[in-house]
């Protein structure tokens, strides 16, 4: 039960960064350009507490916050975007060996891979793919810093151990 | 302790990786633009071409398709933006004016793109 609730605010929390991201806008010329602070949630999540739960918890963040803030059409975006992402981190954290910059990386690059993918689609057109190198750079950067805060965040968080946290 | 927080080398080639496509994509694209002078304002949606406009006009125009999207595009001093449009979350009015070929604004709710196609001369 513990974890459940646990689990209830780490939604909680991604919902508010995503919510306070939506503020500011860093570059109007390239849409989907961010930091992607809710990430920052999920990497913690996965791993504190394990891939199922960085699942649920994303699918809770992205249905709940299309509900909220967006529309229906804005959730099959961000969905594309959230879940390529995540597959992109549990397969870089089982499989590849790297430390959680590297897997936050992986995040934040497959995040707008995923939904430029997924607006070359929508829009029929390849042309969206004149934003891959700055969506590229950009997922890097953000993965970077977020990957950092997630390591600092992941020491300071009471019961912290090193097991990974897939334990518990 | 937390090992697993510390970058490690393999972190470094991934973010290495990263730099390469970006620098190889990007030079792409530049190579695929260079020289090219902004000639055309080319509407599409759902992947159809609704207009093609010489960027020397000035004017503006309005599109409305079938699911009530609208979008007014303006066309000024060599230069093409979207000024006003329906969509929830204007994204395609925010991304301002595009004059380089190749630039383009999108819509994803309504499904559009406006870019500018370039040609040599």
């Amino acid at each position: 039960m513990k974890k459940t609730a646990v689990l209830g605010m780490l939604v909680c929390a991604a919902m508010m960064l995503s919510y306070v991201e939506s503020l500011v806008e860093l570059t109007p010329s390239i849409p989907g350009i961010k930091i992607g602070l809710a990430n920052l949630v999920i990497v913690i999540c996965l791993y504190r507490y394990g891939e199922r739960e960085a699942f649920l918890v994303n699918l809770a963040r992205v249905v709940l916050g299309a509900f909220l803030f967006g529309s229906l059409f804005s959730l099959l975006y961000s969905l594309a975007g959230a879940f390529f992402s995540l597959a992109a981190m549990v397969a870089g954290k089982r499989r590849l060996g790297f430390s959680l910059v590297g897997v936050s990386v992986c995040g934040g690059v497959c995040h707008n891979l995923g939904q430029l993918f997924m607006a070359m689609a929508v829009l029929q057109s390849v042309w969206v793919i004149f934003y891959l190198p700055w969506l590229l750079l950009a997922g890097c950067a953000a993965g970077i810093l977020i990957g950092i805060c997630a390591g600092r965040v992941c020491r300071r968080l009471p019961g912290s151990d090193d097991t990974q946290g897939t334990e518990k | 302790m937390f090992e697993y927080a510390r970058i490690n080398s393999r972190d470094l080639s991934l973010i290495a990786a990263v730099l390469l496509i970006f620098g190889i994509s990007a030079f792409c694209i530049f190579l695929l633009f260079a020289g090219q002078k902004s000639r055309w304002v080319i509407v599409e949606q759902n992947g159809d071409l609704l207009a093609r406009i010489s960027l020397q006009e000035e004017r503006t125009v309005s599109y409305t398709c079938e699911e009530g999207g609208r979008h007014v595009i303006e066309i000024q001093d060599g230069r093409v933006r979207v000024r006003e449009a329906d969509c929830p979350d204007q994204i395609c009015v925010r991304q301002g004016w595009l004059e380089k070929p190749g630039q383009l604004a999108v819509c994803l709710p309504h499904r559009m793109v406006v870019r500018i196609e370039g040609g040599f001369s």
